[in-house]
Formats: C-alpha cells, sequence, structure tokens
C-alpha cells in the first residue's frame, strides 16, 4: 500500500471501524510511514482524552447562545480562507470528536445505536451529558469549517453538483434545526440527542464527501 | 422497392460526436489474484467485471485527445492505478470502459458522472460517482459506494456493506453481513435475504425494510423525519423496539398496541414474535412508523 490514509480512514481505523482487510493494509502502511504514525499517534490520544472527560457536569449556561451564535455567523465565516493546516486541525477536531462519543457509547458497554432510548423521567429536568454538549458545539464548528472549505470550492464544481449538494444541507439544517429545539424544550431526552447527533454526522459526512469532489465533477 | 438504409446510417454515425471523437483503450497486464486497482475516469460508463484470469484488462472507447494513463510503482502484479483525462468535461458523457480484474482483487474507482456496473468480484470494492448509478451484482467481500444523486443498487450478498448517498436512492436485494446505508433524502430499501447486522439511516428519506433479521441479528433504523415501514414474518424471531419523538406507529403485524410517548407526544412500541432471537430498533423524530407482516 503506498497511499495514506486519509485522517477520516485513520480516525475510523483509532475506532476500529475498518473492514478487516482494509485495516490490515492500514496497519502495514502505519509500520513503514513515520508521518501517519504520528497522525495516528495524535488521533489515538485525543480518543483517550475524550473518553476520560467527565460524564456529569452541567454545561455553561452559555453554551447554546455561543452555538447559536456560530452557526449565525456562518455565512461571514464564508469569505474566510483557511489554511491547509487549519483544515487539518478541523478533520483532526471532528474525528477525535465523533471517535470520543463512540468510545464514550461504547464505555457503556452497547452501540450506539443501540443506546437511542425513550426516557420516562418525571420531575426536575436533569442537565444535559457534558459530553453531547461538547460534541454539539464540535459538531456545529466542524460543519462550519467544512463549509467554508466547500465555498471556496464551489466554482471549481459542476452546477448539479453544488445544486445537489446545497439542496441536501439544507434539508439537513432543516433537521438539525428542529431536532435542536426539542432538545432544548427537553433537556433529558436521550432519543432527541442520539438523533440530533446522528443529523449533525450525515450532515458532515455529506460536507466531507463534497469536499472530496473531483473539479469539474 | 426498399432501399437500402445502411448509407443514410452510416451519414448519422459520421456526422455524429461519438463516431469522429474518440479513440480507443486497451491496456491489459498481468496481476495477482488480489491486486488493488484503481481507475479514476470521467466517463460516461464503467462496467467492471471480475474474470478467472490473473490480469487487469481496461477496454473502451474515451473521447479523442483524452490520456490515459498507467501507473504500477509497486509492479502491475500486486497493484495498479489507471487514469483516463478527457480534453473536455463536457465530453465526459461519451467514454465507455469494461475494466475485467481478477475476481479476487481489490477495485477503488472514482468517476464523475459515470454509471458504473460491477459483476462478478469477490474481493473488495470501492467506488465512487457524483451523478452516475452504481450497481454491482453478485457478492463482494467488501463494498463502499458512495454517490451524491445517483442511485445505488446492490444485488446480491456483500459481507460487509456501506453505502451513501444525498439524494439517490439506495436498494439492497440480498441481505449479507454487516450493511450500513444513509442517505439524506434518497429512499432506503432492503429486502431479500437475512441480514445479521445493518443500520440504515436517513434524514428525510424513506426507509423500507424487508429482510429477515438472522438468529441474534441486530437492525437499526433511524430516521429524523422519513416514513419507515418494516415487513416482518408474522412467525418469525424478532423483539422490535420502536420509538417516536413526535409520529406515530401504525402495527399492523401484532396485536400489541404502542403507548403515548413523552408528555403525550410520539409512541412507543416494543413487541417480539417467536423466541426473540433477532432484534430490531427504530428510532424516527417525526417520521411515521409502520410495522407490517408479510
Amino acid at each position: 500500500m503506498t497511499d495514506h490514509p486519509d485522517f477520516d480512514e485513520l480516525g475510523d481505523h483509532v475506532d476500529g471501524l475498518l473492514a478487516p482487510a482494509r485495516a490490515a493494509e492500514v496497519w502495514e502502511h502505519l509500520r513503514e510511514c513515520a508521518q501517519c504514525r504520528t497522525v495516528y499517534g495524535a488521533i489515538d490520544e485525543m480518543v483517550d482524552d475524550a473518553a476520560k472527560l467527565p460524564r456529569d457536569l452541567a454545561p455553561p449556561p452559555e453554551l447554546w447562545g455561543e452555538v447559536r451564535g456560530r452557526l449565525s455567523r456562518r455565512r461571514h465565516i464564508f469569505s474566510i480562507g483557511f489554511s491547509p493546516a487549519g483544515l487539518a486541525a478541523a478533520t483532526l477536531l471532528l474525528v477525535a470528536l465523533s471517535s470520543g462519543i463512540t468510545a464514550l457509547v461504547m464505555r457503556d458497554g452497547s452501540r450506539a445505536v443501540a443506546t437511542v432510548e425513550t426516557t420516562v423521567q418525571t420531575g426536575a429536568q436533569p442537565a444535559r451529558p457534558a459530553n453531547l454538549t461538547s460534541a454539539e458545539r464540535g459538531y456545529a464548528e466542524s460543519a462550519a469549517r467544512l463549509e467554508a472549505t466547500l465555498a471556496e470550492r464551489r466554482d471549481s464544481l459542476a452546477p448539479a453538483t453544488v445544486a445537489t449538494v446545497e439542496r441536501s444541507l439544507r434539508i439537513a439544517d432543516s433537521a438539525i434545526a428542529e431536532a435542536h429545539a426539542a432538545l432544548e424544550r427537553d433537556p433529558a431526552n436521550r432519543a432527541i440527542e442520539a438523533i440530533l447527533a446522528s443529523n449533525y454526522q450525515r450532515k458532515i459526512d455529506l460536507l466531507r464527501r463534497a469536499n472530496e469532489l473531483s473539479p469539474r465533477t | 422497392m426498399t432501399k437500402p438504409a445502411w448509407p443514410a446510417l452510416a451519414m448519422i454515425l459520421l456526422a455524429s460526436p461519438m463516431a469522429r471523437a474518440q479513440q480507443a483503450v486497451l491496456e491489459g497486464h498481468a496481476a495477482a489474484p488480489t491486486a488493488s486497482v484503481r481507475l479514476v475516469a470521467a466517463v460516461g460508463s464503467v462496467r467492471v467485471i471480475g474474470w478467472a484470469h490473473d490480469s487487469v484488462e481496461l477496454a473502451g472507447t474515451v473521447p479523442a485527445g483524452s490520456r490515459v494513463e498507467f501507473a504500477s510503482p509497486e509492479g502491475a502484479a500486486r497493484g495498479m492505478k489507471m487514469y483516463v483525462e478527457i480534453p473536455n468535461h463536457r465530453m465526459a458523457s461519451e467514454g465507455r470502459l469494461v475494466l475485467r480484474v481478477p475476481k479476487g482483487a481489490r477495485v477503488w474507482l472514482k468517476t464523475g458522472s459515470a454509471d458504473i456496473d460491477v459483476t462478478g468480484v469477490v474481493g473488495g470494492l470501492d467506488l465512487n460517482v457524483v451523478g452516475g448509478s452504481i450497481t454491482v451484482h453478485g457478492n463482494p467481500r467488501e463494498l463502499r459506494a458512495e454517490s451524491m444523486d445517483g442511485n445505488v443498487l446492490v444485488d446480491g450478498t456483500p459481507e460487509w456493506l456501506r453505502a451513501k448517498t444525498a439524494t439517490g436512492d439506495i436498494t439492497m436485494t440480498g441481505g449479507g453481513q454487516d450493511l450500513g446505508a444513509s442517505t439524506i433524502s434518497g429512499t432506503i430499501r432492503s429486502r431479500g435475504g437475512p441480514v445479521e447486522r445493518m443500520k440504515l439511516e436517513s434524514t428525510t428519506g424513506a426507509i423500507n425494510f424487508a429482510n429477515d433479521p438472522a438468529r441474534a441479528g441486530t437492525i437499526e433504523i433511524e430516521t429524523h423525519s422519513g416514513p419507515v415501514e418494516v415487513q416482518l414474518p408474522r412467525k418469525g424471531d424478532v423483539e422490535l423496539d420502536l420509538a417516536t419523538i413526535t409520529g406515530a406507529i401504525e402495527n399492523d403485524w401484532s396485536r400489541t398496541r404502542p403507548a403515548s410517548g413523552r408528555e403525550g407526544r410520539g409512541m412507543t412500541l416494543a413487541t417480539s414474535a417467536g423466541m426473540g432471537g433477532g432484534r430490531l430498533n427504530v428510532r424516527s423524530f417525526k417520521g411515521t412508523i409502520r410495522i407490517r407482516a408479510r
């Protein structure tokens, strides 16, 4: 294997999500490539750190306002260029957050989707877990940076492709906003948390794929 | 007396862009049975055929003036890369390629608007298109298929599958061991054989599931607002756990009635049949969930 695995793939490798044959190839590559070993080590370390985060801290009360502010400034962000290092950091952040959430969920002994449940609780509404709150902030930041990259590449893509991607992003954003509003009304509902996270993941995955498209496609 | 039609036909062919602006491609190399083959080509269609020969062959036609490159940095036997660059992207739909690979090969294929059709590959497939469709017949060990607005059809039983689209539909007709499909607004349909592990997810796209969960299998379906329809054998061994935040659940499969969700919104339903061998979980924000017998 001569091609370097990208950040996403190394992140999947850390999570153990690669197909067995591909995982073997990546291991083989890591043995030979110091550059990729360094990246892999950084991701692995961040996943470990994320897994050690406390799970019962209340989020700062101003956090949701901050997330909303960042989202509302997204159009402004579009006009700002990002360096390759910044993009790499964004990707690394996304992978680390994704991996961290997976690690936290897996630590509960069940798979991510399997943990979705409708809680039936009464009394005072508990605060949302700190890990998901951080995750949403990370999702929003990562999505904004990927959207900025896409905005820079927009003119290099075919108009039909741009139209498809933008239409899908509008759908994803609408779903995120709807789930987010529902979670604000019912902060203890883990089923909404999971759906919100999935909506973000699909949007980020769409952005990642759009950013990987070849020019003129 | 009827005049011969061939002169008129020849005139049409000669006058068409296809006839006057094509160049042939024929590239062949020996390869290991599990060689890695990469092809990047902006053409109209690519057929990939797994064959019982230890060689790779790329044949077809591309627009005249195209650049066709071949590279095998580790030797053609282990792997090779092929690259087809056309002189003008508006000609992309004109090229037609057929790629023959050892059936156990790993194939990585990236195109723009090409329709990809794969037959007979039992190794690995990593297929990426934007506007074209992806069709895979057979039983690859690993299959990753990604499209933006093209449809993905998997007619077979891959051991491992991950299919993603933005607006394109995803259809799986054979079951498998570890399957995943994700879309924003396309429709996901899965039917056919038993499934051991599966995750289907959409934002607004409909999801139709009609496989049999394998004993101890786990099926996860999640959508924001797409309608979900699950068809199960009435006497199967399966345990269901369904929940929707604000939507509805319709159960025509068992006598268990859905319960109201939190604060009277949404619904939940837990029911089972037989020994409850397989497990099927469905979650939606507001999409209706229907369970039907088949």
